[in-house]
């Protein structure tokens, strides 16, 4: 095939060739030809990546499918509960994800075409002051070897993640940590965060207010009337019903041994076990030299031969980081879960046997076989349980059917619900006060509401097909008595009436005496004079923050929302505070916050923490500014659309 | 017959080659010339940039050891010899944020004023931009922020700018302006913003509503000795209930 393939571009390849000869003589379109001919020989044609597909493509540059995916289920591994989130939200977590990776992208594409470098002196300094890379403070070369080939990786390709990370840390710092906050800056942000207003306020209690209206008689009588058609109870329906459900016929069925033995041995292709072995390795990796790691390992089969303890050797020697501590155990597994060339040793030696070198992928390793398990069918006592439970659910199966089938005949019959009940042994069940928003024993059930509430069952006494509630439960029922909907009689509504009367003329009176006091004060009235006059509480005369703790949080908002006074002209405004009271309040002055006020110390930490919080925007400017600057695809292929996970 | 032609096709190719030879070794020489010139180049310019690298990294660390002379140096050594890398612009806004800790502000304007200058329209360019803006206001020059901010769209910057020439205008009394100018700003990305939003709504609400109302001269005038007045009264009230404070009080912006 693919030779075949080659074959045929060679082909191509050959005539192209043939067609510039052909259309070409003359001296100079020989140098052309040479020209274009060499840089072939050098780099080759260029294959274009096949197969797989892309996630987004920026500027041309490809996010592939499966690096996206990857880093999704990443994402999945380190938050699994986001599955349990509706697909809306899977999928914004999915855009973000993708987001992320573009701008990483933008980020990358931007380093390489403005000539960011790091030079190789800068990657190596990093590697070596790593001190997952260090012996005793000091670099170690095995040391770092090791730990990239426990990784699986070569160090040209960690080196080159260095070198991109260590570039992408250089754009990073030059935008983000370069930003700095001027003095004026500083200064009018001290000034607003820290502004002081000064406040007189004056509060109605809503509650005592409210306390204070009387609503008469006659009142709560001309609501009641007016309002005719609000004051009616629920419609409802009292139920007879019968009830099929699943998990009792399942419970109730019998199960004998000769049956349970017979569905063990139809079954029993399911239970067979694949043998499994328990071994212990030593793991030496080929290294450098690969004739000395062989050596290693063979010096190491002898000396387990010879009787030292296997587990001592392994914590010693094996590279292998997951099981040298256990002892080289490798726990009971199939051949399936095994490295091929291990795997293939493992099952073919004899138990208690020592084997080694085996090569591997990894390396060489020194083997021993501790026991075997046979395969075969798993024993019934082992299976029992579920193999009772699948006979369970088969024979609910067949004894559902048939009930199902006799009822539906009984109804067909046009027999009495009682009648049914007892043909066909199930229970006649009642309910009462069963209405629109649902009730006991259905609870809000919909399927349960639109038989009961269907018009020839509610008022015509029809009984009802099978209704099926759930998938464990189906009813069969008839309305017995319904309650249509009545007027209350004026004695049961008469607190909520009357509750619901001084609640709305409270929030009048309150609304419109907070009105009377803000115009007052508006007009130049004294708050504590004004407050008098409508029976009001003033405070006096206080100072406050933006974080003052001694005010409702609801009443500062409100105040520094307000407009800055102006000598002689105090600002006036309302608030509700969360307590439900009604404030007034008059700003009298207001002063902006000072850098004086906060200690030094604590100064220059805000500034810091001010200029990086600058610098951090700046740099989502700046990538705001690549992606506008960019070329962005998304494929349809990432699935963001709502159904995509259903 | 089958030689005769095979030796017309030999004498064909000499006659071809006797002809043309030495265009084709000319050519391919031309074209190995080229090849190797253009890899010498460009290696030639990775190992500028690497060097230029190497020196910026120097410098910061010059920067973080507080030993600004030896900062100074790397730079100016960046600025003469690589000034086609991509390091001295970044240079330079490290040297304008030194400069500003160190209290010389028209240092650190001059190497922001660099960085614009050198691409106006670039990322870095937006940014230098929008820092040159605050060290001016700094200085007093409102006029020269708005004749900075105000002609260029900023793009994925407009919301920065728009902040500081909002405090710009303020500081000109063009309050409806500056108004204006904060509500632009308040328009950012909600995905990654580049602004306080509430910093900002602050700024807004601190804007003298009369002032905004008459939007004149005079009335400028008044509105500001009226809130320097109101300060003083409120400076009594907060010295009365807080001993400690000093009472020479700040003025008002």
């Amino acid at each position: 095939m693919a030779e075949c393939r080659q074959r045929f571009s060679l082909k191509i390849e050959e005539s192209m060739l043939q067609n510039i000869r052909d259309s070409f003589t003359g001296p100079i379109a020989i140098a052309v030809l040479g020209l274009i001919a060499i840089p072939f020989i050098f780099v080759g044609v260029s294959s274009p990546n096949i197969g797989s597909g892309y996630a987004a493509k920026v500027d041309g540059q490809e996010i592939s499918l499966p690096a996206f995916e990857n880093a999704w289920q990443q994402q999945i591994q380190q938050a699994p509960e986001l599955l349990d989130y509706p697909a809306s939200i899977l999928n914004s977590a999915r855009r973000q994800i993708l987001d992320q990776m573009v701008r990483e992208t933008l980020v990358n594409n931007y380093i390489e075409s403005s000539g960011m470098r790091a030079g190789d002196t800068m990657v190596t300094d990093v590697i070596q002051r790593d001190p997952t890379f260090q012996d005793g403070s000091v670099f170690s070369k095995q040391k770092y070897l090791d730990a990239l080939a426990a990784q699986g990786r070569s160090p040209r390709d960690y080196e080159a993640q260095v070198n991109q990370a260590l570039r992408q840390f250089q754009l990073q710092q030059a935008v983000g940590a370069t930003a700095f906050v001027t003095p004026y800056e500083y200064r009018r942000y001290l000034n607003l965060y820290g502004e002081q207003r000064q406040v007189d306020v004056a509060t109605l209690d809503f509650a005592a207010l409210q306390e204070s209206i009387e609503i008469s008689e006659q009142d709560v009588v001309d609501f009641y009337e007016s309002r005719e058609g609000e004051f009616v109870t629920d419609e409802t329906a009292d139920l007879e019903y019968i009830e099929i459900r699943r998990d009792e016929v399942a419970s109730n069925a019998e199960i004998s041994a000769e049956e349970l033995q017979q569905y063990y041995e139809e079954s029993g292709n399911r239970y067979l076990q694949d043998e499994e072995r328990q071994a212990r390795h030593i793991l030496i990796l080929f290294g450098d030299d690969e004739t000395a790691a062989n050596e290693q390992a063979t010096a190491l089969v002898a000396r387990v031969k010879a009787g030292e303890p296997f587990a001592d050797l392994a914590k010693q020697y094996s590279k292998d980081g997951g099981t040298s501590n256990i002892g080289g155990d490798l726990g009971l597994v199939p051949q399936s879960q095994m490295p091929d060339a291990l795997g293939d040793a493992v099952f073919s030696m004899r138990e208690g046997e020592i084997r080694g070198p085996v090569k591997s992928d990894f390396g060489f390793h020194v083997v021993q076989l501790d026991s075997i398990v046979e395969g075969g069918p798993l024993p019934l006592e082992q299976v029992r349980a579920e193999l009772e439970r699948e006979l369970r659910d088969r024979k609910a199966d067949t004894a559902i059917l048939g009930l199902v089938t006799d009822v539906s005949e009984a109804i067909f019959e046009s027999l009495e619900l009682s009648a049914i009940a007892e043909k066909v042994g199930l229970e006649l069940k009642t309910a009462t006060e069963f209405a629109r928003t649902g009730g006991a024993p259905f609870g809000t059930n919909q399927a349960a509401i639109n038989a009961v509430f269907d018009p020839n069952v509610l008022t015509d006494g029809q009984i009802t097909d099978i209704v099926e509630l759930d998938a464990n439960r189906s009813v069969v029922l008839r309305v017995a008595k319904y309650h249509p909907a009545e007027q209350r009689p004026l004695e049961d509504v008469k607190e909520q009436i009357s509750g619901a009367l001084k609640l709305a003329r409270g929030q009048e009176l309150v609304s419109a005496k907070q009105e009377t006091l803000r115009s007052l004060i508006a007009d130049g009235q004294d708050v504590a004079t004004a407050a008098a006059e409508v029976g009001a509480a003033a405070a006096p005369t206080t100072v406050v923050n933006r974080s003052d703790e001694n005010l409702d949080a609801r009443l500062i908002g409100e105040i520094f929302q307000a407009t800055k006074p102006v000598a002689g002209k105090p600002t006036v405004g309302t608030a509700i505070l969360s307590s439900g009271n009604y404030a007034v309040f008059s700003v009298l002055a207001s002063v902006p916050g000072r850098p004086e006020s906060i200690p030094l110390a604590e100064r220059d930490a805000r500034k810091t923490q001010l200029a990086n919080q600058s610098g951090g925007a700046d740099f989502a400017a700046f990538i705001n500014q690549l992606e506008n600057n960019a070329e962005i695809v998304t494929s349809d292929a990432v699935n963001l659309d709502t159904d995509a996970f259903e | 017959m089958e030689d005769l032609s095979e030796k017309e096709q030999l004498d064909q190719m000499r006659s071809w080659w006797s002809e043309y030879g030495n265009y084709v070794i000319g050519g391919i020489v031309i074209g190995i010339a080229l090849i190797v010139g253009f890899n010498q180049w460009g290696s030639r310019v990775k190992t500028q940039q690497v060097e230029a690298s190497e020196l910026y990294e120097s410098l910061r660390e010059a920067v973080a050891a507080d030993k600004t002379d030896d900062a100074d140096e790397s730079a100016s050594e960046l600025f003469s010899k690589y000034e086609n890398t991509a390091y001295p612009a970044k240079a330079r806004l490290v040297m304008a944020r030194v400069y500003m800790d160190k209290g010389r502000d028209q240092d650190a304007a001059d190497a922001l004023r660099a960085v614009v200058d050198a691409d106006p329209d670039s990322e870095l360019g937006l940014l230098a931009r929008s820092r040159l803006a605050k060290v001016l206001l700094y200085q007093e020059k409102p006029q020269e922020v708005v004749d900075l901010l105000s002609p260029v769209d900023g793009q994925a910057f407009t919301s920065r700018f728009s902040e500081t020439l909002g405090d710009a205008y303020a500081e000109l009394g063009e309050f409806a302006k500056a108004k204006e100018a904060f509500s632009r700003a308040m328009e950012d990305s909600a995905s990654s913003p580049t602004v306080d939003r509430s910093l900002l709504q602050m700024k807004i609400n601190d804007l003298p509503e009369i002032a905004l109302a008459v939007a004149s001269p005079e009335g400028d005038g008044t509105a500001d000795d009226a809130t320097v007045a109101a300060s003083e009264v409120v400076e009594s009230a907060v010295s009365e209930n807080d001993e400690e404070t000093e009472s020479g009080a700040e003025k008002v912006e």
